[in-house]
């Protein structure tokens, strides 16, 4: 369908709204990721640029501490998330046809919510 | 509810002696027996362990050797005879329990503006994403971000951007001058709730529009192109030509939200643990459960709740003519 301009441009203006709202808290978590010490203290909407090499050697330092440093349960904690999916997943995809056949078989309404 | 006309597809013959159908009995069972036990074993259970302790005694110490409590966690009513003479009335359990409606209230006011708020929202994105514009793979990759991230990591994650002193909500608000001060949006028993809510809609949003953009897709498009020739005014094509036919889609999208948001649990206990305002049901009855350790009061509580959300859906079903067997027709 042909819109008038007036309405492309509100159109778009939503888009872009609804992209702004989705995307910003998560950019906020990233940029917030990248930042150390009191810089946790001061709002900004832009990433904080390292501006000598020793900020920058410390960039990743969130990062690091989560993956290798403290007691570094990190690692197992994503190796725990990919063995239960998997085995989710496998399990569901044996169960799921057999639950559709119950839906199907079942007269009663209520075994609807089984 | 009507199923008369979609029903059993799997055993159409008229039941006879027939020896071919005989088997096809059994082998239909043997096939679907590992199912069954397991619901028996994953859905039955508990929920019988569940009611059972709710009439029990039991507590995180001692559930396995409960005693049967007749219905006290439920209702009860004593007299006690004081030394003094004078005679103390005491009633008490879930049903006469202030916190536990509170809680109740707390829920379907949080469940009834939260689903209406995503399903309007929700409804606006995915006629959005109906439409064709530059970008829109992008779009539809970038709206479901919100859905993808953890319930509990995106509780962490507004927390801090509704942190009252270094939050960045409260920046931006201040900033565009539509608040004059700094607010706990958390802590601050009036704010909690819409802080609750927001979060949420902007967590489920998502999920209502991949719902509701399945439905929209699902309308041929030649009744938009009879209407654009008959040149209807868009806002008549949508409440005469949209609504009506993405309102079976709609309504099964409605129902699994809404039975999804009557039990939320993580989002509020991680954004406002202890705001009156804000305990819902299934956090009330956990806290009854483990930190009061009254497992069968919280027992109790899950019942009640349980069967409240078993009565929504009832109603539901009646008044909005849902069939979840044949989805969309």
């Amino acid at each position: 369908m042909k819109r008038s301009l007036f309405w492309n441009v509100m159109f778009y203006i939503f888009v872009a709204f609804v992209v702004l709202e989705s995307v910003f808290p998560f950019y906020y978590a990233i940029i917030t990721s990248l930042k150390t010490g009191s810089q946790i203290f001061y709002i900004t909407y832009l990433p904080v640029i390292p501006t000598s090499q020793a900020e920058f050697a410390h960039l990743f330092d969130n990062y690091y501490a989560v993956l290798f440093s403290g007691n570094g349960t990190f690692l197992r904690n994503i190796w725990n998330s990919i063995w239960v999916s998997t085995w989710t997943v496998a399990v569901a995809l044996f169960l799921a046809p057999q639950q559709l056949m119950l839906w199907r078989v079942s007269a009663l309404p209520v075994a609807s919510f089984c | 509810m009507d199923n008369s006309t979609t029903l059993p597809q799997l055993a159409v013959e008229t039941p006879s002696k027939n020896e071919l159908f005989e088997t096809r009995r059994r082998s239909a069972w043997i096939f679907l027996s590992p199912m069954i036990v397991t619901l028996l074993v994953v859905a039955a259970f508990p929920l019988a362990r569940s009611i059972w302790f709710s009439f029990s005694d039991a507590s995180l110490l001692h559930f396995k050797e409960a005693g049967f409590n007749g219905i006290k966690n439920y209702y009860f009513h004593k007299t006690i005879k004081m030394d003094s003479g004078a005679i103390l009335d005491k009633t008490g359990g879930v049903l006469v329990d202030a916190d536990w409606w509170n809680a109740v209230w707390n829920t379907f006011r949080f469940g009834a503006v939260s689903v209406a708020l995503e399903t309007i929202l929700g409804m606006a994105v995915a006629l959005m994403l109906n439409a064709t514009f530059k970008g829109r793979g992008f779009v539809r990759a970038a709206i479901l971000i919100p859905w993808a991230i953890p319930t509990v990591v995106s509780a962490k994650m507004w927390g801090w951007m509704l942190n009252d002193q270094l939050g960045i909500f409260n920046d931006i608000l201040l900033k565009m001058h539509i608040i004059s001060e700094k607010i706990a949006w958390t802590a601050d028993a009036s704010y909690s709730m819409f802080a609750i809510v927001m979060v949420d809609t902007w967590k489920t949003m998502p999920f209502m529009a991949l719902l509701i953009l399945a439905g929209l897709q699902q309308i041929p498009s030649d009744v938009y192109e009879a209407a654009e020739v008959d040149g209807i005014h868009p806002l008549k094509v949508f409440w005469k030509i949209t609504l009506p036919l993405v309102r079976p889609a709609l309504m099964v999208a409605v129902i699994f939200r809404m039975l999804d948001a009557l039990r939320i649990f993580d989002l509020v206990y991680i954004l406002t643990p202890n705001s009156s305002q804000t305990k819902t049901m299934a956090v009330i009855s956990r806290e009854n459960m483990f930190d009061n350790d009254k497992l069968g009061y919280g027992s109790a509580e899950s019942t009640v709740l349980f069967l409240i959300l078993l009565i929504t859906v009832i109603v539901y079903m009646r008044f909005a003519k849902v069939n979840l067997e044949g989805g969309a027709q």
